[in-house]
């Protein structure tokens, strides 16, 4: 092991014998990113053509009188919520000590921070390795964002993950979820329900105080990075 | 203005029509064209293969040769590709002669459409084509935008210079820029792989209900008609010079037959 | 290695890398000879090719559903080079922040070396059974015959993975690593290994049942391995994309998870990903993202533990050529292999190597020239994979600097060499070129044809020749526009 205790600066002096001048990448200019008339129709557009199911809701109650419309939620022995205020499950997971213990789990809730039109993607943030283990081992899952949260594409995405602190205050887990779990490693034939969840439930819920859709000013992401140059005209056309 | 037409080398020997039809079609437009007498070749086959030091006095020969005149047409984009985006390394980044060379040759799509901008031909080939947009004139000329980059816009030169044709009608293979498997000395060096890619390529244009296939680079289309005459197939190929003049379908396939003087017989 | 590189490339500098153990000591066979085998079934050829056209088709429709698809290639080739560029600022940066997340960071100047520190961590933990995600690097490394001779069970998680794990193969393909089979051969592997029906091939059976074998796999795992998409300086983090979700499963049940990574997958800034994240799954499948983009900050609690190993394996070199650093850029999508024409109707096991296809061939001649030497030749130089490539390598360009770079290397073989040696003579003489231009056209006009058309000719074995001319051009033009 004497070797491979000298590799960290073997390598890192290799690389810095051979110093590469090169500016940094250019900031994305947000001009040049497409817009969506209607970012809702192709959200859900988007998350249908992989797989998932979009549901636009007024009131919190809507969730359960439409998942009770699935026999599989009304035959369902297991199911866990971290969105009490929209469902309540029969698990509590505050006394789940172990995330093994989820492995006959049916059905899961959890609330999604905001969702991406251009890939139907939606950013969650369990709390803890319990809500984390859930979003894999459940075999449906639901996930319940406010209509207000929806955002074009990902620069915006990123945008909101680096306000957010994404990294830089401690330890975490988020992912980006767009649809159930799928392979299509045989024969490239599409099967939806590989190793996570079978199916996937979105739900908007319209909290009708709110404007119907989040949007940026034209300069939110140039101003994120001041230090590097943006690319804007000079950058060229393709 | 001086016009230098540079005539591959297998062309030259093998297909000596198309260049024939290239130089008619550049009359045709008021140009005064020569054909510089020493030349051979490119270069190419060596570079390919990795033979630089091969390749280097093939190359230096041809700046020499052809660097006098304004402008250098060749009917072949990947001899015309290999010049302007492969003859650097040959050659010190401030030789004159070689930027020169560099800059004024052209393929013969590109110059009619970008430099001469012709707008009318005043010929017939009453048959249905398909074209086979030759890879290093797709994707290293860019004569029109390829299939991964197509939404991207773009010219098709090809295209619009058969437009020009009266009678020209279109059959549309389902990939439209297939590598058809000649690729130089990958025929040799992998025939199988290329001979698989050439019978897929003619398989898709007969089934696209084409007569004749039509390319800029006659080097595709001599592997392809290896493979349609070996097999019997009912299809023709025709250099896009020669479609532009309005030669008979069988042109291609019997270069003896379409020119006046030229004594081919078989 | 025998180099006579002239070029500031130190390619030839690291010896024989790659290959930590007896794994890959099979009888070396050049593409060509392999690819003639695969070839042979017609049939065959047909349907691999038109399952990975097929691919090839879903990227073109989601790459022009982006109108700024161009712009976001350019941008993701930018980010990639200046990563490049300050490679070991960003790697350190990354540690720093790791470390401070939690995570341990390992460095393995060598496949050897990162199969020793899993091995290393597993052992002093007690761990005796692994669940892996989809990881090339690991392939790379030949990971899993490391470990289990040395008693630890490696279970590949990711269905393709684990159906070529089951039929002791390597992957095809980098993203679909079981292209090569048929449904009715995976039903005749799950069959055997996972009591299967006899005779059962629906797609949609096969996974289910891998779907309960795998589950126990994963409640059983004491330790969870994955690979890491892409590593951000700024944050420490590491992103991992899938679509089964089998990396996250692997990754949040045991107490144990260890990411292995190439250290090129280092990128600067988190709003990197923006770029990164509509790309990859785009290129790769053909989809809008991967159903699964794991952001990883640390180990998840107290009790837990994140291992990050990150690898050299002779990219360190790559990154000191200027003809080949672009390469380092590569996000393993697969798209060259999807768009290749020679790997579609070769097979990526066609390559012999881990990376098979445009950047296989790319890669793989710089840890081994002369094992490698045929594969930049299994090309057509067609310029597809540089197309659709989401971070620009010039892919087509680099395998022609390869033969180049074999040529000033000495590895070219007399049957390459004599007859180019020949022709840039003839070349370099014109009238020597017109009479042996000549004497050629008469002899195919007057010689029988089995002097053209037999076993030697390579070319006129499946096709005709061209019919020669009694005149080349040149006389026709001596003949008709002579002198004035």
């Amino acid at each position: 092991m004497v070797a491979i205790a000298n590799s960290r600066q073997a390598i890192l002096d290799r690389l810095k014998s051979i110093p590469i001048e090169q500016p940094p990448a250019p900031v994305v200019d947000p001009q040049r990113l497409v817009r969506y008339d209607d970012p809702l129709a192709k959200f859900t557009e988007v998350l249908s053509f992989v797989g998932g199911q979009v549901h636009v809701v007024e009131r919190p109650q809507q969730v359960s009188e439409i998942l009770g419309q699935f026999p599989a939620f009304r035959d369902a022995q297991q199911v866990a919520s971290s969105a009490p205020e929209i469902l309540t499950g029969n698990i509590d997971l505050n006394k789940v000590a172990d995330p093994h213990l989820l492995a006959y789990l049916d059905w899961a809730i959890i609330p999604g921070r905001f969702a991406v039109a251009e890939n139907g993607a939606i950013w969650v943030r369990p709390t803890g390795p319990i809500e984390r283990a859930m979003l894999f081992l459940t075999q449906h899952l639901v996930i319940v964002v406010p209509k207000t949260e929806l955002i074009e594409h990902m620069h915006e995405a990123y945008r909101r993950l680096g306000q957010d602190g994404v990294g830089t205050s401690g330890p975490e887990f988020g992912i980006f979820i767009s649809g159930p779990s799928k392979t299509a490693d045989i024969e490239q034939s599409l099967v939806i329900g590989a190793h996570g969840c079978r199916t996937l439930q979105v739900f908007l819920i319209d909290d009708s105080s709110g404007p119907a859709v989040a949007t940026d000013g034209g300069d939110g992401l140039a101003g994120t990075t001041p230090d590097r140059p943006v690319a804007g005209d000079s950058a060229g056309r393709i | 203005m001086s016009v230098a037409l540079f005539v591959p080398c297998y062309i030259d020997q093998f297909y000596p029509d198309v260049a024939v039809a290239t130089l008619e079609l550049l009359e045709r437009q008021g140009l005064e064209v020569v054909f510089p007498k020493e030349q051979t070749c490119c270069g190419q086959p060596m570079a390919n293969t990795g033979c630089a030091a091969q390749a280097e006095p093939v190359a230096r020969r041809f700046v020499e040769l052809f660097s006098e005149f304004d402008q250098i047409v060749c009917p072949s984009g990947s001899c015309a590709a290999m010049v302007r985006h492969h003859y650097a390394e040959y050659f010190s980044p401030d030789d004159q002669r070689f930027r020169k060379v560099r800059e004024s040759t052209f393929e013969l799509c590109e110059f009619l459409t970008d430099v001469v901008g012709v707008q009318s031909l005043g010929t017939r080939f009453p048959h249905r084509v398909s074209v086979h947009p030759s890879c290093h004139g797709l994707r290293e000329l860019r004569l029109a935008p390829s299939s991964e980059t197509r939404f991207a816009g773009g010219r098709d030169k090809l295209r619009e210079l058969l437009a020009l044709v009266e009678g020209v009608t279109w059959a549309e293979p389902q990939r439209s820029d297939e590598c058809c498997g000649f690729g130089g000395t990958f025929a040799v060096n992998e025939a199988d792989v290329s001979v698989a890619m050439g019978r897929d390529r003619i398989a898709d244009h007969l089934a696209a209900g084409s007569e004749v296939i039509v390319a800029g680079d006659m080097s595709c289309l001599m592997h392809l008609n290896g493979l349609i005459r070996r097999a019997g197939q009912p299809l023709g190929v025709m250099h896009i010079a020669q479609v532009l003049m309005g030669r008979p379908l069988s042109g291609a396939i019997r270069p003896s037959v379409a020119v006046p003087g030229l004594a081919v017989g078989e | 290695m025998t180099t006579t590189s002239q070029l500031p490339i130190l390619l030839s500098g690291s010896g024989k890398l790659g290959h930590a153990d007896a794994d890959d000591q099979r009888p070396h066979r050049d593409h060509p000879t392999m690819a003639r085998d695969f070839v042979a079934n017609v049939q065959r050829t047909h349907w691999h090719d038109g399952a990975l056209w097929f691919v090839r088709n879903k990227r073109d429709a989601q790459a022009s559903s982006i109108p700024e698809w161009e712009y976001l290639r350019e941008q993701a080739s930018a980010i990639k080079q200046e990563a490049i560029a300050k490679l070991a600022d960003f790697l350190e940066q990354f540690e720093a922040n790791a470390t401070r997340l939690g995570a341990v960071v390992h460095w393995a100047a060598d496949a050897e070396q990162h199969n020793e520190i899993v091995h290393e961590i597993l052992r002093q933990r007690g761990i005796g059974k692994l669940v892996k995600s989809k990881s090339m690097l690991t392939e790379e490394c030949h990971l899993n015959g490391y470990l289990e001779r040395r008693g630890i069970e490696v279970v590949d998680t990711d269905l393709g993975e684990r159906i070529v794990q089951l039929r002791q193969e390597t992957p095809s393909h980098i993203v679909l690593p079981a292209i090569h089979l048929k449904k009715e051969e995976v039903g005749e592997t799950f069959h055997t290994h996972l009591g299967t029906d006899a005779g059962a091939s629906d797609p949609q059976y096969l996974t289910e049942a891998a779907r309960g074998h795998l589950r126990g796999k994963f409640l059983a795992g004491e330790a969870g391995l994955t690979g890491v998409n892409f590593a951000i300086a700024q944050t420490g983090g590491i992103v991992v994309c899938t679509n089964e979700g089998n990396a996250d499963l692997g990754a949040v049940l045991p107490p144990v998870h260890i990411a292995s990574m190439g250290l090129e997958k280092i990128i600067p800034r988190l709003e990197d990903l923006a770029v990164f994240t509509r790309l990859l799954a785009r290129s790769a499948t053909g989809q809008p993202i991967t159903t699964y983009t794991s952001h990883f900050h640390g180990p998840r609690d107290a009790a837990s533990e994140l291992h990050i190993v990150i690898v050299d394996n002779g990219r360190s070199t790559i990154r000191e050529s200027d003809t080949f650093r672009a390469a380092l850029g590569c996000i393993r999508c697969g798209a060259c292999m999807n768009t290749c024409p020679v790997f579609r109707r070769s097979g990526g096991h066609s390559y012999g190597a881990t990376v098979p296809g445009p950047i296989g061939s790319v890669l793989n001649p710089a840890s081994d020239d002369a094992r490698h030497k045929s594969l930049p030749y299994a090309c057509s130089l067609c310029g597809s994979c540089t197309d659709v490539c989401p971070v620009k390598i010039p892919l087509h360009h680099q395998l022609l600097a390869w033969r180049k770079e074999f040529g000033k290397r000495g590895l070219l073989s007399v049957g390459k060499t004599l007859p180019m040696r020949a022709a840039s003579f003839v070349f370099r003489h014109p009238a020597l070129y017109r009479l042996g231009g000549r004497l050629a056209r008469i002899a195919m006009r007057t010689l029988p044809r089995v002097f053209f058309v037999n076993r030697l000719n390579t070319w006129s074995r499946d096709r005709e020749l061209p019919t020669a001319p009694a005149d080349s051009f040149s006389q026709w033009y001596a003949k008709n526009r002579g002198p004035k």
